[in-house]
């Protein structure tokens, strides 16, 4: 059995990290969890996190920042951004950044499944 | 002013001298010699003097009194004349004789009583006649001479029929006064606002020579449009940024709570479909939407309570003054839409603990309701009512438009829920907010055809 990719979540909401990990548990994903961006960044298990699923409104740095930052030190890691707060302007930048997804909660988990499919064989 | 010497008072003058003549004449033909006889002439000629002197002081008085009313009179006329206002004559006594008459039949709601009859009301508003206007009249009105204003006052102003309820109002109250706005159409055909204002004669008093003032304010009035209007864009706007910035707050703080609860539920499913379901993982994943639900639910708590502690300027206001003015205000729509506007306010109101401003809009937005609904009705009655039935302050706003269908009216309230044609339908939602929040009842009574019935209830905290 190939091993299933790791999933990296960024978000400052702890009930937000504990769905998704349950759903994507529940797909045979392996999950990792981050509170923030920074956190993630200070991360030592960073090298084999396969997708990164990251909020927007964080304290310290972003997610759009985190985006930024990911794209100059790991270009080829795909990521899924998300918002409570949707705004046209943060869905265009985060897509031009190289966003695979831009997804607004709450969201469907089947849209949400889907885009971590297309983005990891993509 | 001029100060003229009387013939009646020179005559008073002479008639006095010559009585004093006649006296010492008497005298001279009454004195026989005898001693006791002299004494007793002299004793009646002054008893004729005195008496003579309170005759002359008592005419004098008289006369100055007949020349204070003279002056009185020609004071009046010079400033009937010359006032810079126009001010009209004008006989009122089939009204209150109606008005009477009612009373005495015990109808206790007059005004009520002449609104639910139009054609009474357009009778009797006929009887009004004119007796006579200064010439500031005859100009405002564009006549040639005050004859062409003299007569029936439906004939010469027809448009003061609207105003003619809040004149029963004001009669039937036994109020000393009357202050209201009208729309008066010159000869020419030109509409001018003006306010009217005239002393009420006290109850019993006849109503033959009402005396009415009018000043013209049409330039005050679109002065006060203006205004008004820009208000009314400035809170627009404010209310929109409130709404937005609102839903903005609660979109943000609840939709990651129902992200969450979406997520945990889809993954249950998912730990049940396995071949072996993870039993242990569903009820985490519960137990988090549940957590999750409770989020939700103090995220809108939160922000009821917020906007219920917004701070709130309370004060003592008299209701009759708040619906006076929020009736005034809507005068304009309603003459616009040729409604008639009724007015029958109790006279033990008193006074209601409130924020005029919010309150005042609750009874605009339900007046202008009833006179928007009205747009394709034959019949165009507004109707306001207040009455006091301890602990509660009861006002009713009715119309006679087509009513609200029954499977509209249990919705009207709701925000967002509209009947018409681009409305926002968030007028009624807010008219029943702001009753709440002063701890009353907004409710609506409706019939097909029958015109609809707003009801506000109030504390009554007048004490």
């Amino acid at each position: 059995m190939s091993k299933m990719p790791v999933i990296a979540i960024v978000d400052d909401d702890g009930a937000i990290r504990t769905g998704l990990s349950s759903l994507l548990r529940s797909e045979g994903y392996q999950i990792r969890l981050f509170e923030s961006a920074d956190a993630f960044l200070d991360s030592s298990c960073r090298a084999g996190i396969d997708l990164v699923i990251t909020d927007i409104q964080m304290d310290g740095t972003n997610g759009l920042d985190l985006q930024e930052i990911l794209k100059d030190r790991q270009p080829n890691l795909p990521m899924l951004v998300m918002t409570a707060f949707p705004q046209p302007d943060l869905r265009s930048r985060a897509l031009a950044q190289g966003a695979r997804c831009f997804m607004c909660k709450p969201f469907e988990a089947e849209e949400l499944l889907g885009c971590i499919r297309k983005a990891l064989t993509g | 002013m001029r100060k003229r010497i009387r013939p009646s008072a020179q005559l008073l003058r002479i008639g006095v001298a010559l009585a004093a003549f006649a006296a010492a004449v008497v005298v001279a033909l009454a004195d026989d010699g005898n001693p006791e006889h002299r004494v007793e002439i002299l004793l009646i000629v002054a008893t004729a003097f005195i008496a003579a002197a309170f005759f002359y002081q008592f005419l004098r008085s008289n006369l100055e009194l007949q020349r204070a009313v003279s002056e009185a009179e020609e004071r009046f006329a010079e400033l009937y004349d010359r006032a810079g206002i126009s001010i009209w004559r004008e006989d009122w006594s089939a009204v209150g004789a109606a008005i009477q008459d009612l009373r005495d039949a015990g109808v206790a709601d007059i005004p009520g009583w002449f609104a639910a009859r139009p054609e009474e009301t357009r009778a009797l508003h006929a009887t009004v006649r004119i007796n006579s206007v200064n010439w500031k009249s005859v100009e405002l009105m564009g006549a040639s001479s005050e004859a062409e204003l003299v007569g029936s006052l439906a004939d010469i102003l027809p448009g003061s029929a609207p105003a003619f309820h809040r004149w029963i109002a004001a009669l039937s109250a036994g109020d000393s006064s009357f202050v209201g706005e009208s729309a008066i159409q010159r000869l020419n055909g030109e509409v001018f606002d003006c306010l009217v204002t005239a002393a009420l004669p006290r109850e019993g008093e006849p109503l033959t020579d009402v005396i009415i003032c009018i000043v013209e304010i049409t330039k005050y009035k679109r002065d006060r449009a203006e205004l008004m209007h820009v208000r009314d864009e400035i809170a627009r706007t404010q209310r929109i940024a409130t709404v937005g910035a609102l839903t903005a707050s609660i979109a943000h703080e609840v939709n990651s709570p129902l992200a969450a609860i979406a997520s945990n539920a889809a993954a249950c499913v998912r730990w049940l479909e396995r071949s072996e379901p993870d039993l242990e993982e569903v009820k985490t994943a519960v137990a988090a939407v549940i957590e999750d639900t409770h989020r939700a639910k103090a995220v809108i708590d939160r922000t009821r309570s917020y906007l219920q502690k917004a701070p709130r300027i309370t004060e003592q206001r008299d209701i009759r003054g708040l619906i006076r003015a929020a009736l005034q205000i809507v005068e304009n729509e309603a003459h616009a839409h040729e409604v008639n506007l009724g007015l029958a306010l109790n006279e033990e109101l008193g006074s209601i603990n409130c924020e005029p401003v919010q309150l005042q809009q609750a009874l605009i937005n339900l007046m202008l309701n009833g006179i928007q609904a009205m747009s394709k009705s034959r019949v165009r009655q507004l109707t306001v009512r207040a009455t006091r039935k301890p602990p509660h302050i009861l006002i009713s706003i009715e119309d006679t438009g087509p009513g609200i269908a029954p499977q509209d009216l249990g919705r009207i309230f709701e925000p967002f829920y509209s009947t018409k044609d681009g409305g926002m339908g968030m007028g009624l939602s807010i008219c029943r907010t702001i009753v709440e929040s002063h701890c009353g009842t907004l409710t609506a009574q409706s019939s097909h055809d029958a015109g609809t019935r707003f009801l506000i209830s109030l504390p009554d905290t007048s004490g």
